[in-house]
């Protein structure tokens, strides 16, 4: 870009001589030369010129002190060229068209026409300015010792920028005959009703805008040229904005009216990319950021809350429907306008929270309508006992499958989301933060999330991750990690992991031990080290079992005492602090203080358990060992007679090998005893073994109901459930095909939802342990503190008990009372607010 | 060292008490009864010498002029108050029954103790709406917090009617917070969840 020549560089002073002394006729002479030169340059025929015959002309005038008079002399031939040469030229080139449109009225014009003049007026102006570039650039270099001594001594701008002020006010805002319009206001017209053009389609000359554009960035308010007072910046770029403001305006209110999110996205985006190619090729970079912001506001702000709310397009329909590009293109745009980006937070926790609770609604309701048929069912069909029990089984299979779904449902929202964050959002921390927040919100409403989870966690393990390969079980674990991030009530999903886990070691029905690990390691660095001391424990025992189990076959083998009956022992050895006992299940065998009622157990076993309890106290004295016999499993050969004057099988003795649950075995061992014929009552089989009569009636099901295993008769031969007065005997008759049988189970052994029973026994059993905890956490705080307000206090356990569970303020309260009651909390008397002591 | 009954009944006959108002729970305070009818001698000589009476006509006197105080000087008031139930629960217990609280609330609330009434014309009855939610809604028995925080309890309530002091993040005890969402429930503030008998 041309800037103001002659200015800068050193200083070449001649010597001073005292002779000087000016006389006007001398001055005209050289005056002369100079005038004529000049006109010879602005007519472009400087080639024949003695370039230094006309320095030497100045140089003499302003060594003769007359430099002013030159200057202004020099202004004035300018402000003739333009008044006499230049602007009638232009002049001509604004036609009525032209003022028309700057005042407003376009009508009855084509859009072709309007480019046609205009462009006319463009070129006519930019050829004026690149004349007088060119003129003035030489006329700078003629008046050289002028510039560099004249303007330097008595500071005024040189001639070139006052030239280039000379423009601006003798062209630019020249007043155009008839109006009180100038050329300015012509300019600026046709430029921005050319990009209107543009923006509506057309295709402009771009080129003859920019140059006219870079004139106004080479021209200021005032000779001082400062940066900030380009006419492009005072006078150009501000009706720009204006006329770009109003247009976007339209344009979005249009949008609004007639289209969708999607094509608002779209054009939104297209606009901001032309804007910006704008700046680049029409007209001025400076105007890059301020055009954006005109944008943002006009066409994002404004309206971006009913677009949102658009049915069909909005965001509701952008998630739905994964329109991951429409989405992209929304958070770049709310990204633009607000960086906390609050409007599209506010719309993604919602649809989270929405379609959240929409899975837990869909659950909740399914469950009511299986829960409530399995208990009808369970009532009434006492006499039609046979579908009872597989129909029992199915709702709560399906119980179970419906919390699985639970979960696989959550996950796939969790995925959703997820992808979209990374898809669409740049994983945006802002917006992470407050997806986490309302998942956690949807997961801890619903009541059952720790069951489930752990649920979806256990049915895994229990065979889940069969023949996957190891990345994909990661991509499991991650999951239940996730999930169990999620969870408030660690404290529950605790209980139930335990329950559930248990259950898994127990039966064997753990696919991986190392899987187990895992998962527990796992939790231990989500949850910390207190959480799973248990849980690890429970797997100390089961491998320390394995130890005992083949340290005690080892030890009978030595012994040599071959002759006995050999029973073979498989023990497990669980330490009672470890092991969710209450929900291992014989509840039916607990006393009211939680301490089991032994089975009176055959000799056989007696025998056995005394020498186990031996082997096993030689190396831990002082330890208790306590039977359960409602867990654990025993083979037991049996082996039925041919049966006299019978056909095919009966007549043949048959042999089976069946596995009965322990209580199974106490009961059938009793047979053994008995004469061909003879019977046993219900109530004896009770009294002489001792086991509580639920689980009496259910094992006599399976024994002497249950074809299956059916080893026993049972008089009445009805189907229906055994109860006292019934009698047993050993069904001689019995036939199957398999010679191993597993005796099947009712219930028990596979991890499945709670009932409503059952579920308000464990809240029951969290919530007193809350309780204490609560206590424990309460003393310890106020222990350190002494005094300490009321709700200093609650803010503080409820800090203090945050990763395991959020205390219920009700639940808080009570347990100060109580302890104010028991003594180890007071309340502060006279205190401004409520306060506590702590009595020591 | 003990005093009988009846030995107690008529000392206070004596005095010239009403043995059936909230008369009676004075002197308990001033000689700090250990029970409602058994006085015991150091505590009484150590009483009666504070006050400075030390025969029968100064004590009538002076019990006579701090019954006049009684519902003007909360203080004194208070420490009546909490003492009474220091001496009306069994020694070895730490709660009083319900039913004998509801006798004594009603005492040491109406004239000469302070009536807790507010309202110009007295149109709320406190004494009234406690007792009758208690005997609806409260199956355990007192202890000495419930029994104190009543106190404080009646004492804001004398202030401010509307119980906008009342916030459900204070530390008032479970049984005054359900009082208040019973007393508002009848005063139609809360929406009406609970039954209605």
């Amino acid at each position: 870009m041309i800037s103001g020549r002659g200015r800068g560089g050193g200083k070449i002073r001649p010597p001073r001589r005292g002779m000087i002394g000016g006389d006007a006729s001398d001055f005209e002479t050289q005056w002369d030369i100079l005038c004529s030169a000049l006109r010879e340059i602005h007519t472009k025929n400087a080639s024949t010129l003695s370039f230094e015959q006309i320095y030497r002309a100045s140089y003499k005038i302003v060594l003769k002190k007359q430099g002013d008079k030159l200057y202004d002399r020099v202004k004035e031939f300018e402000e003739q060229w333009f008044g006499t040469t230049v602007m009638p030229k232009i002049r001509s080139l604004i036609t009525p068209n032209l003022v028309n449109i700057t005042l407003g009225g376009v009508t009855g014009v084509t859009a072709n026409e309007r480019r046609m003049t205009g462009e006319e007026f463009l070129k006519g102006l930019k050829v004026s300015w690149e004349d007088h570039i060119t003129t003035m650039n030489m006329t700078t270099d003629v008046l050289m010792y002028m510039d560099r001594v004249y303007c330097t001594d008595n500071r005024k701008a040189s001639i070139f920028t006052t030239s280039m002020g000379l423009y601006r006010d003798h062209i630019l805002r020249s007043q155009l005959t008839g109006s009180d319009l100038i050329t300015f206001d012509i300019l600026n017209s046709v430029v921005l009703d050319m990009i209107s053009m543009e923006r509506d389609g057309d295709v402009i000359n771009k080129a003859i805008i920019r140059s006219c554009i870079y004139m106004l960035e080479g021209l200021y308010e005032s000779d001082e040229e400062n940066e900030s007072e380009k006419l492009y910046i005072t006078t150009f770029e501000p009706a720009f904005l204006n006329a770009s403001r109003e247009f976007y305006k339209k344009e979005c209110a249009t949008l609004l009216r007639d289209s969708d999110a999607s094509t608002w996205l779209r054009q939104t985006k297209r606009r901001l990319t032309e804007e910006e190619t704008r700046t680049q090729t029409t007209i001025s970079m400076l105007t890059s950021q301020k055009i954006a912001k005109v944008i943002e506001a006009e066409m994002i702000s404004s309206h971006l809350s009913e677009f949102l709310a658009m049915e069909g397009s909005g965001i509701k329909a952008m998630i739905e429907n994964d329109r991951y590009e429409d989405l992209t293109l929304l958070y770049q745009m709310i990204t633009r306008v607000d960086s906390t980006k609050e409007p599209l937070k506010k719309a993604l926790a919602e649809r989270v929270v929405d379609l959240g609770s929409e899975i837990n609604k869909t659950i909740t309701n399914t469950d009511f309508s299986n829960v409530a048929g399995a208990a009808e069912d369970g009532e009434a069909a006492e006499s039609a006992d046979k579908s009872k029990a597989p129909k029992q089984q199915t709702a709560a299979a399906k119980q179970t499958a419906a919390a699985i779904r639970w979960v696989d449902d959550v996950l796939n929202l969790k995925d959703k989301f997820d992808k979209m964050w990374k898809k669409c959002m740049n994983e945006d921390l802002v917006l992470q933060t407050a997806l986490t927040k309302s998942f956690s919100d949807f997961i801890n409403q619903f009541p059952r999330c720790s069951e489930y989870v752990s649920l979806f966690i256990d049915n895994n393990l229990k065979g889940g991750i069969k023949g996957k390969t190891e990345t994909e079980i990661d991509a499991v674990l991650d999951k239940a990690t996730t999930l169990l991030r999620y969870i408030q009530d660690k404290d529950m999903f605790e209980r139930y992991y335990k329950k559930h886990l248990a259950r898994r070691l127990l039966h064997g029905k753990s696919e991986s031990a190392d899987v187990e690990r895992q998962m527990i390691s796992r939790m231990k660095l989500e949850i910390g080290n207190a959480f799973t001391t248990k849980l690890e424990g429970m797997f100390k025992d089961m491998t320390m079992s394995e130890d005992l189990t083949s340290g005690y076959r080892t030890h009978i083998q030595n012994l040599g005492d071959l002759d006995r009956k050999q029973i073979d022992l498989g023990i497990n050895v669980l330490t009672m602090n470890y092991w969710p006992m209450e929900s291992m299940g014989g509840s039916s065998s607990r006393r009211d203080d939680g301490t089991q009622i032994p089975c009176t157990w055959p000799n056989e076993i007696q025998l056995l358990q005394e020498s186990f309890k031996a082997f096993y106290l030689k190396e831990r004295n002082g330890r208790k060992l306590t039977w359960l016999g409602f867990l654990g499993s025993a083979d037991m050969r049996c082996s039925f007679p041919k049966i006299p004057g019978k056909e095919g099988v009966l007549s043949r003795e048959r042999r089976h090998e069946i596995n009965v649950p322990t209580y199974g075995m106490v009961i059938l061992l009793l047979f053994n005893d008995l004469e061909v014929g003879e019977t046993l009552s219900f109530e004896e089989i009770q009294s002489r073994t001792n086991i509580p009569n639920a689980d009496l009636a259910r094992m006599l099901h399976t024994l002497a109901v249950n074809p299956k295993a059916k080893v026993l008769t049972k008089d009445p031969a009805t189907r229906e459930m055994p109860k006292p007065g019934d009698k047993f005997g050993f069904n001689a008759s019995f036939t199957s095909k398999a010679v191993k049988i597993k005796a099947p189970v009712m219930l028990g052994a596979v991890n499945r939802v709670e009932g409503e029973e059952e579920r308000k026994d464990t809240e029951d059993r969290n919530d007193e342990h809350r309780g204490n905890v609560i206590d424990t956490v309460i003393v310890r705080i106020m222990k350190a503190r002494k005094t300490l307000a009321h709700t200093h206090l609650f803010t503080e356990v409820i800090g203090q008990l945050a990763t395991r569970f959020k205390p219920d303020v009700g639940m808080m309260k009570r347990r100060v009372e109580s302890l104010i009651e028991r003594e180890y909390l007071e309340r502060v008397e006279g205190a401004d607010v409520s306060t506590y002591a702590y009595l020591a | 060292d003990k005093t009988s009954v009846n030995g107690t009944m008529r000392y206070f006959q004596d005095l010239g008490l009403n043995l059936e108002n909230a008369e009676i729970f004075v002197p308990l305070e001033i000689v700090q009864a250990p029970q409602l009818a058994e006085l015991s001698k150091d505590s009484f000589i150590e009483g009666w010498k504070t006050v400075g009476a030390d025969t029968i006509p100064k004590q009538k006197a002076y019990v006579a002029s701090q019954l006049k105080q009684l519902s003007v000087d909360m203080a004194l008031f208070k420490r009546v108050y909490r003492h009474a139930f220091v001496c009306s629960k069994e020694p070895n217990q730490k709660a009083l029954p319900l039913e004998n609280a509801l006798v004594y609330w009603e005492m040491l609330f109406t004239s000469p103790g302070k009536p807790w009434v507010t309202g110009s014309g007295s149109t709320t009855n406190w004494t009234n709406l406690w007792i009758e939610f208690l005997k609806k809604k409260w199956t355990k028995t007192v202890n000495k917090d419930m029994w104190n925080q009543t106190f404080e309890f009646f004492q804001k309530t004398m202030q401010d009617d509307t119980l906008s002091f009342w916030s459900e993040d204070g530390a008032w005890p479970g049984v005054i917070d359900d009082f208040v969402a019973y007393v508002k429930q009848k005063r139609g503030e809360l929406p009406d969840t609970m039954e209605t008998d």
